[in-house]
């Protein structure tokens, strides 16, 4: 469906897509980098609600899910590369801070923090964006 | 497509329902995005603090150690350029072309290493640490508050601000430090301010009079009063006087014995007074560990490889990480300064110029007595002081605390000093007793700041004399050497003049004679220069033989540090600065090498198992060393300990309530008198003797090694049974350290496992001064920093490394690192 016309179906929600899937994951994905330079660490919301809202090829489930990937995605790798510039000694710091066996479990913590707000905010850009395309075809 | 079987009319539910569910999401987004930002209870705030962004992922190295081609950096608030040279330890060599350019460069370039550290131990001191860590800071803020640091400080600041020599370098230094702290992001704040989630605050003079005053206090605010008082009210008073005489005969004073004083004082008599402190306040609680102080030596150049004086120091305080020293080259017109300066104060505090070094160990004299009151009534307003009650002066002062309402905190305070405790409070540290008047030389305005100013640019042990003489508080030993062969040790600080014995117990408050009398004259204070020995040392002991007529203290630190550095000096014709790094790493122990021929000789042919067999014959290999993988120093230590529990332990009490005696006095009655009563258990018909009561420690120590060690003796390796821990300045998990590393209280390397050498320095003076240095931790104080404890490894080994010390900005090293021009913005 596109925006304005009733939503009647689960099956109405696997929209047909303008980009190619690759092309909109990457979107996304750098949607989530700039939204972590330039916003609070919430900011990660922003992103995540646009992603389900405006457009997955996949149905709810699938588009909270490639989101959540797609967080945990932007912020483990962010991670990573800052804990290799610091020479491995952030990720052990923090673990130790937190009482954690590993440093493995950080990266774990960090990835699992960032998919479980970002895919919240996926299901809630679906559901936004099926309220108000209903809402619209109701009032034409 | 089509709907099937039950699809439709659940999905007509979940229209109808569309905006319910919507609003039931946003509400749980909103839920967990407000409880991942905020902190509850231990948990932090999660979602900030693992942001890669901007939380604890975020890697904000220093500025400067980027490497690179020399650069420029524009600062607001200097006056001229000033050249920074970073070597390869991010040692930093600031050339500038006047004082005030210097010491706001040094501020500008601390706070990029330190800033968190310096903000920290300020609010620390000012007790205001419930603002960033909420109420887990209340005892601590409850404490400083009443101790009165904040208006010490306050006092002090004006002093200084009205002296020539600081005012301008205290000002000077608060302006780099904010330029440093006006030019962060959120991004680069320093690690701890992200995990704790507070903000940097202003710098001023005051918090670095702050910063002087809790180092004073870390190194003078010790008390035995109340540990001495309870071990006296369980003895009885000739039983008191022979384990704790004031005079413990084993000594080797700093001041070599035989000195004549060329004065002729005659110091005030103790009054006759029946005075006993109210027993209830004694009931126990636990103990700080004792400290174990620093090191100091030189020879002059009749005892020196390179016929010029040879330096050495190496101070010891609690290990923290980020490390309590800052190493810095400051130079400028008026001087030319190498050292260990204090994150937070201008200058250098422990170091070498081109000319001269200084060296400092802490006094150790007894500064701060402890007075009981009589008060008029129950309510405690008035109290009696020579016959006329005077008010009790109350004041309530507010405490705010983070993430809750501010508390008021009634602090009292009588013309002798504060009143820590209520006698219905729980002291934060165990020494300090309650409802009693704490008095402190600590406490007056003065200071300090001004004698590390003037030494910094000092060129002569005669200049060196002049700059100490306005220090106050912590008394210390100033050793100073010139590059004219002129050594000379100085006991020095602001000493009250006392009976002998006065303040070791606590004092009745009621009356004036229990009083200071008065400070003892500068020039009266114990000194050396240039000894026919060749050698000055001291390593915290008394300072001063009987004939000495003052009373500066009791009981000062054990001898055996001092007796075994003048030992090694002795040994040799000529001393080389490489014989002096050894020494530094020396790990012998006086008490082991003295006790344990006796404690071997005392269980010769008792009956003992297989165990205790190998345990006494790993002894008797071992070289009385306290080296990291020694298993001989483990039993030793243990059986000792075990035997001093067996004699006093039992008899007094735990010695973490109790003082037990001096350690000369114990391992005096050890070797001299096996048949002591102090050996008799007198819960037993037995008369036990030395050999008893060493058989069964040596049985109860082999049993608890073998508990916490494993059952092999092989494995009761040193390290393991006394680890040595780095906790981080905030005892934050996972920010410090644990390490492999030799030492114990009574070894020149001394380590008692949270205490020990925490910086080391050793200086050959000629033209041009060459000198050898390290620390435990690194010059950052950035956690996820290669810089952080970069340091370590070698400090752990007992290496030090040469310092780059250079003679001007166009000096070639192949140690420099990168050069910033620092410009006016």
């Amino acid at each position: 469906v596109a925006f304005g016309e009733a939503v009647k179906s689960p099956s109405d929600l696997r929209f047909k897509y303008p980009l190619a899937p690759w092309v909109h994951h990457g979107l996304v994905l750098a949607a989530f980098f700039v939204s972590g330079v330039l916003l609070p660490w919430w900011g990660i919301l922003v992103p995540a609600i646009l992603a389900g809202g405006l457009g997955s090829a996949a149905g709810i489930g699938r588009t909270r899910a490639i989101t959540g990937a797609l967080g945990a995605l932007s912020w483990v790798v962010v991670a990573f590369v800052q804990d290799v510039a610091a020479g491995g000694r952030i990720s052990s710091r923090i673990a130790a801070l937190m009482g954690l066996p590993s440093s493995i479990f950080i990266y774990v913590l960090t990835g699992a923090l960032a998919a479980m707000i970002s895919a919240l905010g996926a299901a809630i850009g679906r559901l936004i964006f099926v309220g108000l395309s209903n809402r619209a075809a109701d009032q034409e | 497509m089509s709907l099937q079987g039950t699809e439709m009319p659940k999905f007509a539910a979940l229209r109808r329902h569309l905006w319910i569910r919507i609003f039931v999401a946003l509400t749980v987004l909103v839920i967990l995005t407000t409880v991942l930002s905020h902190r509850i209870g231990d948990m932090p705030e999660l979602g900030p603090l693992l942001s890669p962004y901007h939380g604890l992922w975020a890697h904000a190295p220093s500025v400067f150690e980027a490497s690179g081609r020399a650069e420029r950096l524009k600062v607001a608030g200097l006056k001229n350029r000033v050249e920074l040279i970073v070597d390869a330890d991010q040692v930093k060599h600031l050339f500038a072309e006047n004082d005030d350019d210097l010491y706001f460069a040094q501020g500008y370039v601390t706070a990029s290493d330190r800033l968190w550290q310096m903000d920290f131990l300020t609010r620390l001191a000012g007790g205001r640490l419930s603002e960033i860590i909420g109420r887990r800071g209340l005892e601590f803020d409850r404490f400083f508050l009443r101790l009165g640091l904040s208006t010490a400080a306050k006092e002090s600041v004006q002093l200084m601000l009205q002296d020539a020599v600081t005012s301008s370098a205290l000002k000077a230094y608060a302006d780099g430090v904010n330029a440093y702290i006006a030019s962060l992001t959120l991004a680069r704040l320093p690690f701890e301010y992200r995990l704790l989630g507070h903000l940097p605050e202003h710098w001023t003079p005051e918090r670095t009079a702050l910063l002087m005053k809790l180092m004073a206090y870390n190194l003078s605010g010790h008390s035995l009063e109340l540990a001495l008082e309870r071990s006296r009210a369980r003895l009885s008073s000739q039983d008191f006087d022979d384990l704790f005489p004031l005079d413990l005969g084993i000594q080797d004073p700093i001041i070599p014995k035989g000195m004549k004083w060329g004065f002729n004082t005659k110091p005030p008599q103790a009054p006759i007074s029946e005075f006993k402190p109210d027993l209830k306040r004694l009931e126990p609680y636990p103990a700080p560990n004792p400290s174990n102080g620093s090191n100091n030596w030189a020879v002059t150049g009749k005892k020196s490889s390179t016929g010029l004086p040879i330096v050495a120091n190496d101070v010891h305080l609690d290990f923290q990480l980020p490390s309590l020293w800052y190493e810095i080259q400051l130079v400028s017109p008026t001087q030319n300064v190498y050292g260990a300066a204090l994150p937070g104060a201008p200058g250098v505090v422990l170091g070498f110029n081109k000319s001269l070094a200084w060296a400092v160990t802490n006094g150790g004299s007894d500064v701060l007595d402890w007075y009981e009151l009589r008060y008029r009534d129950e309510k405690k307003l008035e109290y009696l002081y020579d016959g006329e009650f005077r008010p009790v002066i109350s004041t309530e002062t507010p405490i705010k605390i983070r993430g809750e309402k501010a508390q008021a905190l009634l602090t009292r305070r009588t013309h002798l000093g504060p009143i820590i405790y209520e006698d219905s409070e729980t002291p934060l540290r165990a020494s300090i007793p309650k409802g009693l008047v704490m008095h402190w030389a600590g406490l007056e305005a003065s200071n300090e700041l001004k004698t590390f100013l003037l030494l910094n640019r000092s060129t002569s042990t005669t200049e060196c004399r002049e700059a100490i003489l306005t220090f106050q508080t912590p008394a210390q030993n100033f050793l100073c050497a010139d590059n004219r062969d002129d050594v000379g040790l100085w006991h020095n600080g602001r000493f009250p003049i006392r009976w002998k014995g006065q303040g070791r117990l606590i004092l009745d408050g009621s009356t004036a004679a229990t009083s200071w009398q008065g400070w003892i004259p500068r020039e009266e204070i114990p000194s050396v220069r240039n000894p026919d020995r060749g050698f000055v040392s001291s390593a915290n002991q008394l300072p001063a033989d009987d004939y000495y007529p003052y009373y500066l203290g009791w009981p000062f630190e054990s001898p055996y540090r001092g007796m075994r550095i003048n030992e090694l000096l002795r040994e040799k014709s000529r001393l080389t600065p490489q014989d002096f790094i050894s020494i530094q790493n020396d790990t012998l122990s006086i008490p082991a090498r003295e006790l344990k021929p006796v404690l071997l000789d005392a269980v010769k042919g008792a009956e003992l198992g297989q165990r205790e067999i190998a345990a006494l014959e790993a002894l008797k290999r071992w070289d009385d060393r306290f080296d990291e993988e020694s298993v001989g120093a483990t039993i030793f230590d243990a059986w000792f300990e075990k035997l001093k529990v067996r004699m006093w332990g039992e008899r007094l009490g735990e010695s973490k309530y109790y003082m037990h005696p001096p350690l000369p006095r114990t391992i005096k009655i050890i070797r001299e008198e096996p048949n002591s009563k102090w050996f008799d258990n007198p819960g037993t018909p037995e008369v036990e003797t030395l050999r008893d009561q060493a058989v069964i420690a040596l049985n109860d120590a082999v049993a608890d090694l073998g508990r916490r060690l494993g059952r092999d003796v092989n494995d009761w390796k040193w390290h393991k049974a006394r680890p040595t821990m780095f906790s981080h300045v905030a005892k934050l998990p996972g920010l410090g350290e644990k390490v492999t590393v030799r030492g114990a209280a009574q070894s020149v390397f001394s380590n008692s496992g949270g205490h020990g050498p925490v910086w080391k320095l050793v200086v050959a003076l000629g033209s041009k001064p060459k000198a050898w240095c390290v620390y435990p931790g690194g010059q950052s104080g950035d956690p996820s920093s290669l810089y952080y404890n970069n340091f370590m490894e070698p400090w752990r080994k007992g290496e030090l490394r040469e310092v780059v010390y250079l003679l001007s900005a166009k000096d070639a090293n192949p140690r420099l690192f990168r050069q910033w021009h620092l410009e006016k913005q």
